[in-house]
């Protein structure tokens, strides 16, 4: 009887552990990172009688999480992938909104600009159609200049963001070895402390949403961390340290040097292979630095650009056009202070002699360097009843039977001009002084004909604009694609981790159930046992 | 068999219905802007492509702004050319008339009265402001008027009046905005070196109002006159012709630029608009979808096996 009463409190016992087990389980339905718990039995063995063996009951072994090293590991590196995808998407939608507005946008306020150039080309006395393209050449430098400044805070922003992550790596590390410590503590028991476990599971999953951190295992229950270029993170219960410092290299940059005792160690970005660190450095060295150094590139040639074309035209007064833009430190500011300031007329120009027999006329008349010092000298081209002419003037060395042929442009002094028709013998054409450069619209034509037609040769300014509009485009839109794939890869390693580590109420629900009724026999099985001993005692109490 | 534990599978559902909204909000934002392309990543190449376009846009309306402007200033050249080509005729009929040797002293007084007023009709013509701050016939690069208010004689340097060009506009054609005016009242073929039509007239009537002139002067001066003034017609006339071919040429550009407009036009519209049959059908499948999903989530979370024990 008392082998009964023995094992029928073994059963309660069982019973009871697992229907607190099971109420574990239901209390932490919701606790992220919690592992489903099970009690484990094994049969408390036989006695050996002459009979056979007698079982003694049931023994509780252990509780056990249930656990799979590999899907928790994927889980960790896909938690990784997808912080960095999340933190580079999240910007690079931020960059593309800088540049979202094109119909307000840098390459409108170009536009803009060659309409208020052309409007001055219509009406070059005009000071009131100057005056709107200081205000437009203006309003281009500071669109370029806003975005810019926009694309300057988001870096800013992301360095600052850099800096907390930092932080909370810093505390997760923390948090990280004093469970270490905690666990190799109980770890002689050889019983697992399962709830433990799970938090030091969740502060690496947290940990990898930071960074990519391989976790190493030890005999003692501990577990080491390294980043992904093999820096140690955490050795034992020795967390190092993540610390913003500029970049010696670069100061207006910043960098993480992971300090462990006295060492410190500077890290790359592939140090960090994911976390959203990871995807912050990408966006702002590669994303944030490509967009500015193509914005700055644009400012730079359009300075150059409208620049060059000023220098070779003078103003009303006869002296040469002064820069309209002055880019400085990859900044553009409009240097054009008034309309009169606007060089739309040449230096010199070309006229056709009207006593000319011939019907010789000019088709293009254009300076093209501004620096030679015979610029303004006078020049004449005289024809030769042969067909070729000569040139009279200083700096032209005066040559003499140039063969002339309609169509193809001649060169003196910085400018050039192309005539047409048939001129006959002593026809000339002259290159004079322009006695009223502020109402000749010739260099102002060439400033409208600059966007579209470059003088350094490269894409128009417009179309550059727009292969910069599509290159942050398509940075965005591959960021958002890869965020799109790394989250399902994420979510399925959460389902596939949760498979088998989630709690399913309707499980803890039969089990609750099922236990009860193992408590209730249990129970009956130590009444019988009482009963049994109660009717051996009346029996013998006689 | 697959376990779905209890939290995770809320997750899921409410992640299934988190990505239906956001694609609601999407298409929301199509309907709304009636745009396909709100930002470049919606599609980088179109995006860029729209902005080409956009570019393209600016210089037609640039390009039509200029070649406005040549359209004016050609018309009204073209105009006052006509009003010249009027003047030089009435003076040649005056010229002719005053050849007749039945005149009277007074009766030629009276036409050297018209032509002298003629003269001064014609030198306002030639110094005729174009509106917009230049001259009709100023040409290239002139401040002041064309031609001395007094004398007639070309202004400006150098004195030997040689052609000035005309002033033109133009992004990818030219046109002509100021008349080249020496071209058309000088006469650089004249006896005796270059001539203003004004000079001409001048001459004449100070012969005609000189009552000592012979009738041989007087013959061989009308005939010089006519001669200076046929020349003039001629020059004129081939001013205003090549004026007139400029302005019909202007014409044909200008359908070249309304029709590359429209193209432009309906490749952007191509390009970022939204299709509002897809979108409106797309918004309605990702309603029901969503409203399923909402549906089934209320049901399956009231689905447990507590409610049965």
């Amino acid at each position: 009887m008392a082998g009964l009463l023995g094992i029928g409190q073994s059963a309660l016992m069982a019973a009871y552990a697992q229907l607190q087990t099971t109420g574990h389980n239901i209390a932490n339905a919701s606790t992220p990172g919690y592992s489903v718990q099970e009690a484990q039995f094994a049969t408390a063995g036989g006695r050996s009688t002459g009979g056979g063996f007698l079982g003694m009951g049931v023994n509780l072994v252990t509780v056990q999480r249930r656990y799979d090293r590999f899907l928790t590991a994927e889980l960790a590196s896909s938690t990784a992938a997808a912080a960095a995808d999340q933190a580079r998407t999240t910007q690079l939608d931020r960059l593309q909104q800088v540049f979202a507005d094109t119909d307000n946008g840098v390459g409108a306020a170009i536009d803009d600009l060659n309409a208020a150039l052309a409007d001055v080309v219509n009406r070059p006395s005009d000071a009131s159609a100057r005056q709107v393209v200081v205000q437009r050449a203006d309003i281009l430098a500071q669109r370029i200049q806003s975005a810019d400044s926009r694309m300057r805070e988001l870096g800013a922003g992301a360095d600052e963001q850099i800096a907390q992550a930092a932080d909370h790596v810093n505390d997760l590390l923390d948090q990280f070895a004093a469970l270490n410590e905690r666990i190799a503590q109980v770890n002689g028991s050889g019983q697992a402390p399962n709830d433990l476990l799970d938090q030091r599971d969740q502060v690496l999953l947290q940990l990898n949403g930071y960074l990519k951190v391989t976790a190493i295992e030890q005999d003692d229950g501990t577990m080491n961390l390294f980043a992904s270029g093999g820096e140690g993170l955490l050795v034992g219960t020795r967390a190092a340290k993540l610390v913003v410092g500029t970049d010696p290299a670069d100061a207006s940059k910043q960098r993480l040097v992971l300090q462990q005792g006295a060492s410190s160690l500077p890290m790359t970005a592939a140090s960090f292979g994911g976390g959203s660190i990871a995807g912050l450095m990408r966006f702002r060295d590669e994303d944030l630095a490509a967009a500015r150094t193509a914005l700055s590139t644009l400012a730079q040639r359009v300075a150059q650009g409208y620049n060059d074309q000023q220098a070779l035209g003078v103003l009303a007064d006869g002296s040469p056009g002064q820069p309209m833009f002055a880019f400085t430190d990859g900044v553009l500011v409009s240097e054009l202070q008034s309309g009169a300031a606007l060089a739309t007329g040449y230096a010199v120009t070309s006229q056709v002699t009207g006593t000319n027999s011939g019907d010789v006329s000019v088709t293009q008349f254009s300076v093209d360097d501004a620096s030679i010092a015979d610029l303004r000298k006078p020049v004449t081209i005289r024809f030769n009843g042969d067909g070729t002419f000569d040139v009279t003037g200083d700096g032209t060395g005066n040559p003499t039977g140039q063969p002339y042929q309609a169509g193809s442009p001649i060169s003196f002094n910085g400018w050039t001009i192309t005539l047409r028709g048939t001129p006959q013998a002593g026809d000339t054409v002259e290159i004079v002084p322009n006695a009223s450069p502020g109402t000749d619209n010739r260099n102002a034509r060439a400033m409208v004909a600059l966007s579209g037609k470059p003088a350094d040769g490269g894409a128009p300014y417009t179309d550059a604009y727009a292969a910069m509009l599509a290159d942050v485009g398509s940075r965005a839109q591959s960021a958002t694609a890869s965020r799109a794939a790394s989250e399902g890869l994420l979510s399925s390693a959460k389902a596939a981790q949760a498979e088998v580590t989630g709690v399913n109420l309707d499980e803890e629900a039969a089990r609750l159930m099922q236990y009860q009724q193992m408590y209730q026999a249990a129970a009956k099985v130590i009444q019988a046992a009482q009963s049994m001993f109660d009717t051996l005692l009346s029996a013998t109490s006689r | 068999m697959t376990r779905i534990p209890t939290l995770s599978a809320y997750e899921r559902s409410l992640d299934a219905m988190a990505q239906r909204r956001a694609a609601l909000a999407q298409d929301q934002l199509q309907l709304s802007t009636g745009k396909r392309v709100n930002s470049p990543s919606d599609d980088p190449l179109a995006a860029a492509q729209a902005e080409r376009i956009r570019s393209q846009l600016a210089r037609i309306s640039t390009e039509n702004r200029m070649i406005g402007f040549a359209r004016q200033m050609l018309s009204q050249a073209e105009n006052t050319m006509g009003t010249v080509v009027d003047a030089l005729q009435f003076a040649r009929e005056s010229v002719v008339a005053a050849g007749n040797g039945a005149l009277s002293s007074s009766d030629r007084a009276l036409i050297g009265q018209q032509l002298s007023g003629v003269r001064d009709q014609l030198l306002s013509l030639a110094n005729q402001s174009d509106g917009a701050g230049g001259y009709v016939f100023g040409g290239q690069g002139t401040t002041d008027v064309p031609f001395d208010a007094a004398t007639g004689a070309p202004n400006g340097p150098p004195a030997a009046a040689p052609n000035v060009g005309e002033q033109a506009t133009g992004l990818d054609v030219s046109y002509t905005t100021s008349q080249n005016g020496r071209a058309i009242f000088v006469d650089h073929a004249a006896a005796g070196g270059p001539k203003t039509i004004f000079q001409t007239l001048d001459d004449l009537v100070a012969l005609i109002g000189d009552p000592a002139t012979s009738a041989a002067d007087l013959s061989a001066g009308l005939k010089d006159a006519l001669g200076g003034i046929d020349s003039a017609l001629d020059r004129v006339s081939l001013a205003r012709t090549r004026a007139g071919e400029q302005l019909r040429a202007i014409d044909s550009y200008q359908q070249v630029l309304e029709s590359g407009e429209l193209d432009a036009r309906g490749r952007l519209s191509d390009l970022v608009d939204v299709d509002y049959a897809d979108a409106i059908s797309r918004f309605q499948n990702n309603r029901t979808t969503l409203e399923a999903a909402m549906t089934a989530y209320g049901q399956i979370a009231r689905m447990t096996l507590f409610n049965y024990l």
